[in-house]
């Protein structure tokens, strides 16, 4: 029982990394939930999309080519120019609030000058 | 930093898997956070990034590693390069997942040191050669940087960072420097 606690309490208290690179096959199904009706989908398709490493740019690069949906377009191209990039939030407060709800550790960097200003 | 470290795709894939990623401006009135009219990020030549010292820029550039609740677990300052900076942030986060995390930066700043005295001594003949000419040497002395920046961001730890980021824009517009 005191094991089972102990168990239950260290995974409570581990931080979470990112799931693993997802499968060709719901990366194909993000792919075209971005041409959903339902904008809802889309957005959730999107947001997945974002969370991409830069090993998946070859994939975002075929899909883009075979896109001809402008709206899938234009998201894929979005994702596509932040693939491999830091994903620097400049709210503070809200990215406290999503740290604590996914129960991520947080890195800020402070520095003089904007994310895209002169620094 | 942002053109050099952060434009490296392998850290930026590392720091968004494992870290919430804040940019904080503690400067809001240098430059208004903007360049200069008529001009831009100035963009270094591999010569010259490879001359900047690992560390420099000091209380500039602050790197604060935080819990999710957002208090303070680690703290750090200076310019560092991306493979530097990637074994800083999973040092970070081996201090956020110790059962002791001030015996486990302890012991890493410990390290720190240890490193640096070994890099000094690999190679004698550096020490007939300038600094900028001693690979080893310059490592040592930025390993010292970071195990100094250790000490400095010490008393941070524990703290809430945000009150933290507060004061540090407090110092800078009642110095009217970067400090």
């Amino acid at each position: 029982m005191k094991l089972t606690i102990a168990a239950l309490l260290l995974t409570a208290l581990a931080l979470p990394a990112r799931a693993e690179d997802p499968s060709d096959k719901q990366f194909q199904k993000w792919v075209a939930d971005l041409g959903s009706e339902e904008f809802a989908v889309r957005e959730a398709a999107h947001k997945e999309l974002l969370k991409l490493g830069s090993g998946r740019r070859p994939s975002l690069e075929q899909a883009i080519a075979g896109a001809t949906d402008a709206e899938v377009l234009m998201r894929l191209r979005d994702v596509l120019s932040r693939c491999g990039r830091p994903a620097w939030r400049t709210d503070l407060e809200g990215a406290l609030e999503t740290a604590k709800r996914e129960n991520r550790p947080i890195l800020i960097l402070s520095t003089a000058g904007d994310l895209d200003g002169y620094s | 930093m942002r053109t050099v470290t952060f434009a490296n795709t392998e850290l930026a894939d590392h720091l968004n898997a494992n870290f919430v990623l804040v940019w904080f401006n503690h400067a809001p009135q240098f430059l208004e956070g903007q360049a200069p009219e008529g001009q831009s990020q100035p963009a270094y030549t591999p010569e010259e990034i490879a001359a900047y010292p690992e560390g420099g820029g000091g209380g500039n550039i602050r790197a604060f590693y935080c819990r999710p609740d957002g208090v303070i677990a680690h703290a750090t300052q200076g310019w560092w390069g991306p493979a530097t900076l990637r074994a800083e942030a999973d040092r970070a986060l081996g201090f956020l997942r110790a059962t002791d995390p001030d015996d486990a930066r302890t012991e890493a700043r410990a390290r720190l040191l240890a490193d640096a005295d070994r890099l000094e001594t690999a190679d004698p003949a550096e020490r007939e050669r300038p600094l900028r000419d001693a690979p080893n040497r310059r490592r040592a002395a930025a390993l010292r940087l970071l195990a100094q920046s250790y000490t400095e961001g010490k008393a941070l730890l524990g703290q809430p960072v945000a009150p933290v980021l507060d004061r540090i824009v407090e110092e800078n517009a009642d110095n009217g420097e970067i400090s």
